[in-house]
């Protein structure tokens, strides 16, 4: 027998969903989360049943997909994927004791479907905290089903509930279908039930009091402000230390696999494929780790409603709604969560706006490029390359918010949804399930971007490395200089040795599968001031971002230690083919804008499809945001060609 | 190509096993919502 759980958003089914079947689905303090229908079997009272978690919704009646998928499920037309579509054998209706009036219409909408039903009240304590005394008797002779009332915090109630998932009944009461005559029962059940003889306590006057500031025009958005900086602080300061760690770990692991492997390709694929491509990767986990640990406590604490509400009147104008926000700011860590946190957007074209620009967001993996060409740009100046990191930041958040523009007036062109939202109470944000939610994204971040990355690295790396060529000439000599002046002057001769091992990684890598790649494809990046050299690390750097900085280091300086002072010297002042600077001014800027814009992250193409529902969205993300990067590139690079 | 190498050939089954995951994404997207609810009112009729 399969019981369907049903109620308002933010009412505790998901978590009551986790106590039966013992599961740990996602729970949350920002109502809308439940999108999808949630199964899970189990035995109770000796039967055994398949239960279903379904989204939260207002009314059935709505003409919304939420509304569509419990219509569904009750009529019986569709049914979660694996089981047979056919009406649930029970309903297990979950209302909220706290806010019981408006619960009570759903319940009937849903008892006059004529389903056996079973109702369970959430929060009672809180609801006697506050001084709403619910009479479980009343309460279930006017719904004509077993009641029960539980506390998930204390597990009042939980065993109880349990018992009644297989014993629902079908209500004999008479209730309403139409809205009016149905608000007029709910009215009529809860002066009844209830007993509502609490003045406004303490608690509820500082929960409008805080309402009011957080959601104020003004003040709800400096408070916004403020939250949000101190976030960016905290992430950007605490995660240096863990990131360090990572890259001290990966280094001494290279260094290990260097002294134990014998030289040769194997050696080097471990080395500068496998380690440094994952190390890459994994370096930015505990910014990732730390981001959705923040998130989670500002979600639990109630105050991530809030801030949507404030930052719904900012994002409206761009046609994306409030609940936008948290894709928007995961995206500052990582476009992949960030995609996937788009699930809580209800509404379907609001979502896939959503999901098309998110990644114009500048992410982790664009911070080292970002280092690298600012530290080009202005060498010794701290201030203007933090000014230039900013702009970076502001350019790519405007790029998303113009192009949300576009796509909402075109092709997801629509009404939206407006804004509603019930602001969940405030509470003290539990650190155990911040951890674990952290810890969960962190995980998903390791297993999406790690596989792939971890596979391109490999690849890149061997079409780096072969066919390989005869040692340059130019290595051949400084190496008989070195052999000659070997006992005279012995530094002198390793420092020649070290300029023959560079000369032969570049000359190379000119002739390696990517090198010759790049010489194919430079016409295409001539435009925008890229020699082979940027094309061969703008076109690894499609898989990747952060390739880029490897890359154009394994090019041009012969070692992928971008560290190394010597080497970041190399990469700045390195040179054509033709003899001239690779990085020019106007080639720099061009470059800076074309990756804040473009999308260079194939992982987050592979979610686009799965979450957008096809390839033809990942595909048009890819077309648009490489378009929009590649004539700004363009513009900035005849601009700045011509002013200089 | 250093053909003769016993540890090309390992270095390249490692590439060609990159190429496979790369291509492994692009494997046709079921769609998101359908796979979790999925539209059976035919397959009630049939049942």
């Amino acid at each position: 027998m399969t019981v369907a759980f049903i109620g308002n958003p933010n009412v505790g089914k998901t978590t009551l969903f986790n106590k039966f079947a013992g599961r740990r689905q996602k729970t949350s303090n920002f109502p809308g989360t439940t999108q999808e229908a949630h199964v899970a079997s189990l035995d109770a009272g000796g039967r055994s049943l398949s239960i279903v978690d379904l989204p939260g919704i207002y009314s059935l009646g709505l003409d919304q997909s939420e509304s569509s998928i419990c219509r569904g499920v009750l009529e019986g037309s569709i049914a979660p994927a694996g089981t047979r579509a056919s009406p649930p054998g029970g309903v297990l209706l979950v209302l909220d004791g706290t806010n019981l009036l408006r619960n009570l219409q759903l319940a009937g909408e849903v008892l006059a479907r004529k389903i056996p039903t079973a109702v369970v009240v959430t929060m009672a304590d809180d609801a006697s905290r506050r001084g709403i005394h619910i009479d479980r008797e009343k309460l279930a002779s006017h719904l004509g089903c077993p009641v029960v009332l539980v506390s998930s915090k204390t597990g009042r109630g939980i065993d109880e509930a349990r018992g009644l998932l297989s014993t629902g009944v079908i209500t004999e009461s008479s209730i309403p279908t139409e809205q009016s005559e149905l608000e007029r029962w709910a009215d009529a059940v809860y002066a009844d039930v209830c007993a509502d003889d609490a003045p406004v306590g303490d608690r509820d006057r500082l929960t409008d009091r805080l309402d009011r500031a957080f959601t104020h025009p003004v003040l709800g958005v400096v408070t916004f402000a403020a939250i949000m900086t101190g976030l960016f602080w905290v992430i950007f300061t605490l995660a240096s230390v863990p990131m360090d760690g990572i890259d001290w770990f990966f280094a001494t692991l290279g260094a290990v696999v260097a002294d134990v492997l014998p030289e040769g390709p194997v050696r080097e694929l471990l080395t500068d494929g496998v380690i440094a491509g994952v190390g890459g990767t994994v370096i930015f986990l505990p910014q990732i780790i730390l981001l959705f640990f923040l998130i989670a406590l500002l979600e639990q604490s109630g105050y991530l409603a809030r801030a949507a509400f404030v930052i719904d009147r900012i994002l409206r104008p761009f046609g994306l709604p409030g609940h936008a926000f948290v894709p928007f700011l995961s995206a500052h860590a990582c476009a992949i969560p960030a995609i996937m946190s788009a699930r809580a957007v209800p509404d379907r074209r609001d979502r896939l706006a959503t999901i098309l620009v998110v990644p114009f967001m500048s992410c982790s993996a664009r911070i080292p490029v970002y280092v690298l060409l600012t530290q080009i740009l202005f060498p010794g100046s701290s201030g203007k390359q933090a000014l230039a990191f900013t702009g970076c930041y502001v350019l790519g958040i405007l790029a998303g918010l113009v192009s949300a523009i576009l796509a909402r007036g075109t092709m997801l062109r629509g009404r939206s949804r407006p804004m509603a939202l019930e602001l969940p109470r405030y509470q003290l944000p539990g650190l155990f399930y911040a951890t674990k939610q952290a810890f969960y994204r962190g995980w998903l971040f390791v297993r999406k971007a790690g596989t792939v990355i971890l596979a391109i690295s490999v690849v890149l790396w061997w079409l780096n490395a072969y066919p390989g060529s005869e040692p340059s000439p130019v290595a051949e000599s400084l190496r008989s200089e070195a052999a000659q002046i070997a006992r005279a002057e012995p530094d002198r001769a390793d420092e020649l040795l070290l300029r023959a091992n560079a000369e032969d990684t570049k000359f190379a890598s000119r002739n390696t599968f990517l090198g010759r790649i790049g010489s194919a494809i430079q016409p295409v990046f001539a435009p925008i001031g890229a020699d082979r050299q940027l094309t061969v690390g703008i076109l690894a750097s499609f898989a990747a971002r952060e390739v880029f900085v490897s890359t154009m280091a394994v090019q041009i300086a012969g070692s992928e230690d971008t560290e190394d002072e010597t080497v970041f010297e190399a990469v700045s002042t390195a040179e054509r083919d033709d003899g001239s600077p690779v990085f020019t001014e106007a080639t720099n800027w061009s470059m800076l804008v074309f990756f804040v814009l473009a999308i260079q992250c194939l992982p987050t193409l592979v979610v686009t499809a799965k979450e957008a529902g096809g390839w033809k969205w990942a595909g048009l993300q890819f077309a648009w945001m490489t378009g929009v990067a590649y004539v700004s590139s363009l513009v900035v690079y005849t601009v700045v060609t011509r002013v200089l | 190509m250093p053909i003769g190498d016993w540890q090309f050939w390992v270095v390249s089954l490692a590439a060609v096993g990159g190429v496979l995951v790369l291509v492994k994404q692009f494997k046709p997207v079921r769609k998101h919502r359908k796979t979790q609810l999925t539209i059976s009112a035919r397959e009630r009729d049939e049942a």
